[in-house]
């Protein structure tokens, strides 16, 4: 069959240029549109490093002076902290609420502000210096264990890290920040020096905790957390987790409608619920990382149904004039699924050809160009080292995901004209012949 | 004449049923894409509601202050105390306002009985409304002395003061209190709202930014604050090399902290086109310009190339038809021309559904791929206005002409310039 295959490719190399011209220029467009695409997929779905799947994020204000609500008696600082103790307890007693942990403003895990840090040592593969992603959090509030952050052994236990209130001279890392500056040692106790003109600045690490990322879209896992004591604010992000089972999204809607009616006290009142994924899918669209994602997406859908339309277009055309071929193939034997397959496998023997040409010439400019990296700023972190941030394990992974689409295009559309001539009766097809 | 031409294309989509859907649909999705984009580029580049000025503003809204001791730097949108003492007083601007961030989306405190709404509000000043031309359906923009003595008044957009009140009509809504967290702002104009395409004009409630308490205040390092300049000016290059000099004076007079504004102030089609107001390459329209038309050629190559297949594998069934026709005298200029009329009727069919087609693709918000808005406004829907401009529909007529005439005229030209007893000769 290969070679009846091979031999009916090569006496129609003429009719079938223009159609391998074409899935040779898919191939290189897929490669433009979509590399970028899958390295930002596989980027977004790796794991977190903690719970996001189980965590809502609570909203709360106070209402400012002036305001028909507001309570001047209320407004003193022991009134406000109590207050708030008040109302966190509320919170905590909420049926399906296992933990939380508190900070101000931005100060939670996937936030759109980023604090960013070099640290002496810390440094990328090739040696060039890397930053580490800061997260500071209110000591005793649960931050890690609320998170669901991973204890490392030999480091103390995420409760005890909870309590830190050393700011940055006391910091917690993540595994791989230790993996990177001090290599097969225990990182306890260890100090990073700094010195500005007159000034010395010195980190003392006092823990360790699993590998997290920040941010969805980052793919690095180095990042350094140091607590502080609590202030009084006039607004708070409660970070709650869940008990196993609840659903986030349904949690939202029913805490909110409770919310609005009984969590005020004093002056703060409850402003939003938001499951930890709108969280997250949100920054990825304030930053334009989704609608890219999805822009590249839809634009190689776009390449590919066209190719889907010209397959079915030209093998439509050609079934046609090769009626009466399949009528002399029937009636010496042939089978209608063997008809399909002969030219199912025409198809698919033109697509390997001429993806092999298309990936080949992409190679070079790859080879010029590099490939994706993924969000913009992941050239400033050690990256998470798997397939993403290797040419040729990249180059491999991508080429076969282009590859299968493009060979499941093909199939997809010469199926029906395949199907359509392998049921012709062959009486019929000889007819005039 | 041209009623005959259209019963032969007629009939000759009937004979062929397949072939004319997949070149109808194919040529449908071609235009589709080449519309999603091209209304894209026009709302975000040409003078549309309310940025009638565009081709006149010009932007700052990023500042680095570098601290030369200790090499910390601090990167964000400017203070006020800076504009007001390096970035104001240019001889080469006309107009000039400042817009505050407010990174949180404050909630309007609804009466009509839903939850409260987030909204999107930007802190402004009575030039921002001189700049940027707004349809006041009621009212007027707060008056300078409003303005000076921070009262809290606001402008509002149609839609919030519905979602807010109810179904009131705009006049009823002025003089009304509008609650953002609690705070109450007098209504004092009601404005059609701008698209969220329109990135530096839309909001739903714009207020005086005096009436924020600390808008005096200086970042943590000079220069660094929450505010955004906006400049109206028909000098640009002048204007950049005052900006620059001043800048240059500031810096060398330091000698603590460095400041730097790249290649700010940015054109409103810089800013867009390069999407990084931290850009130091020199900006060229024509480079962009060529980048588009290099989308576009890749955008129709494809199409093109599956419908010149197409039409390749048709002609070869037709070539005895040409013959008979070539033997009674018709010359190739006439069968070719009849050949290409018959596929642009086909690609004008596509092309209006193709059309039809991008209009529910926005309708069902595929506009947010494009956005860069927050995610917590919804998905971003266009109005009919905005994809029915006439400029959009010249220019995906303009590309039905071309695409037809890159995927019929070569396969249609080398098929009848068979000799017509070779013709005649094909089954």
């Amino acid at each position: 069959m290969l070679k009846l295959i091979f031999k009916n490719l090569w006496n129609r190399r003429g009719k079938y240029a223009w159609l391998f011209i074409e899935l040779v220029t898919i191939t290189i467009i897929s490669w433009f549109i979509l590399d970028d695409a899958i390295i930002s997929t596989a980027d977004a779905n790796l794991p977190l490093g903690y719970d996001a799947d189980r965590m809502a994020l609570i909203s709360v204000r106070s209402y400012p002076e002036g305001a028909n609500n507001y309570n001047q008696a209320e407004s003193d600082s022991a009134k406000k902290a109590d207050n708030f103790k008040s109302l966190l307890a509320k919170v905590r007693s909420y049926p399906e609420v296992e933990n939380l942990t508190y900070g101000y403003g931005w100060d939670h895990m996937n936030s759109g502000s980023l604090n960013i840090s070099s640290y002496p040592g810390l440094v990328k593969p090739d040696s060039t210096p890397a930053h580490a992603i800061q997260l500071q959090f209110i000591a005793n509030t649960n931050f890690f264990e609320a998170y669901g952050f991973t204890e490392i052994e030999g480091y103390p236990s995420l409760s005890e890290l909870s309590k830190s209130t050393g700011g940055h001279k006391k910091i917690i890392i993540t595994k791989d920040f230790a993996d990177i500056c001090f290599p097969g040692e225990n990182a306890m106790g260890k100090e990073f020096v700094q010195v500005f003109g007159s000034d010395t600045v010195r980190n003392e690490i006092i823990g360790v905790v699993g590998n997290a990322r920040y941010q969805s879209f980052n793919r690095t896992n180095v990042m350094a957390f140091y607590g502080r004591e609590q202030e009084n604010s006039d607004e708070y992000e409660i970070a709650v987790r869940l008990r196993q089972g609840v659903d986030p999204d349904d949690f939202c809607r029913d805490f909110s409608q409770w919310a609005m009616e009984n969590l005020k006290t004093g002056n703060y009142y409850f402003q939003t619920a938001q499951p930890f994924s709108q969280i997250i899918s949100g920054e990825e669209y304030d930053r334009g990382i989704s609608s890219k994602r999805q822009g590249q997406w839809l634009l190689a859908a776009f390449f590919l149904i066209n190719l889907i339309l010209g397959v079915v277009g030209s093998f439509y055309l050609q079934t046609q004039r090769r009626v009466e071929e399949m009528g002399i193939h029937r009636s010496y034997g042939a089978l209608k699924r063997q008809i399909r397959a002969m030219l199912i496998g025409e198809a698919s023997v033109l697509t390997i050809l001429a993806f092999i040409v298309g990936d080949l010439i992409f190679l070079q400019i790859a080879l010029r160009n590099g490939l994706s990296e993924g969000y913009s700023n992941n050239g400033m972190f050690a990256l998470i080292d798997n397939w993403t941030s290797s040419f040729w394990p990249h180059f491999a992974v991508v080429s076969a995901i282009i590859f299968v689409l493009i060979l499941l295009c093909v199939i997809t559309g010469v199926y029906f004209p395949a199907r359509n001539v392998s049921n012709i009766n062959p009486i019929d097809a000889l007819r005039d012949e | 004449m041209i009623l005959r031409k259209l019963r032969h294309v007629w009939k000759l989509m009937a004979n062929n049923k397949l072939f004319s859907a997949i070149y109808i649909f194919g040529t449908a999705l071609a235009l589709a894409t080449v519309t999603v984009f091209a209304v894209v580029y026009y709302n975000s580049l040409a003078p549309v509601y309310p940025e009638y000025n565009r081709p006149k503003t010009a932007y700052i809204s990023h500042i680095q202050c570098d601290e030369i001791l200790n090499h910390g730097m601090s990167q964000s949108r400017l203070s006020y105390p800076f504009i007001r003492d390096y970035l104001s007083n240019f001889k080469n601007v006309d107009k000039m306002a400042l817009c505050c961030d407010i990174w949180a989306m404050p909630h309007v405190q609804t009466e009509n009985g839903v939850p409260d709404l987030k909204v999107k509000v930007t802190p402004v000043d009575t030039a921002f409304f001189e700049i940027f031309n707004f349809d006041f359906l009621a009212g007027a923009p707060f008056t300078p002395q409003e303005f000076l003595s921070g009262m809290k008044v606001a402008v509002v957009s149609e839609q919030t003061i519905r979602d807010a009140f109810g179904p009131i009509s705009p006049s009823e809504a002025l003089g009304k209190d509008i609650s953002l967290d609690f705070q109450k702002y007098k209504i004092t104009g009601v404005v059609k709202e701008a698209s969220q395409m329109q990135n530096w004009s839309y909001a739903n409630v714009y207020y005086p930014y005096t009436t924020l308490p600390d808008y005096k205040r200086e970042g943590y390092r000079p220069g660094t604050g929450n505010f955004q300049v906006i400049y109206l000016t028909d000098k640009l290059g002048e204007l950049k090399e005052e900006v620059a000099e001043t800048i240059r004076r500031y810096n060398t007079g330091n000698d603590k902290f460095n400041i730097t504004l790249w290649n700010q102030p940015q054109s409103h089609n810089e800013l867009i086109l390069t999407d990084n107001p931290l850009n130091t390459e020199p900006f060229s329209l024509w480079t962009y310009l060529a980048k588009g038309l290099g989308l576009l050629a890749i955008l129709l190559l494809v199409p093109a190339m599956n419908l010149s297949g197409m039409i390749s594998g048709q002609m070869e069934s037709r070539i005895s038809e040409m013959g008979i026709r070539k033997s009674f005298g018709a010359t190739r200029s006439v069968l070719l021309g009849e050949i290409l009329w018959e596929n642009f009727f086909l690609t004008l069919v596509g092309g209006f559904i193709g059309f039809v087609l991008a209009y529910l693709m926005f309708r069902m918000g595929i506009g947010s791929i494009f956005g860069k808005g927050d995610s917590e406004l919804g998905p971003l829907y266009l109005s009919a206005s905005q994809v029915f401009a006439p400029a959009i529909f010249g220019f995906v007529f303009v590309i039905s002409l071309l695409l037809n005439i890159l995927s019929a005229f070569v396969p249609a030209y080398r098929s009848l310039g068979k000799p017509i007893v070779e013709s005649l000769k094909e089954k």
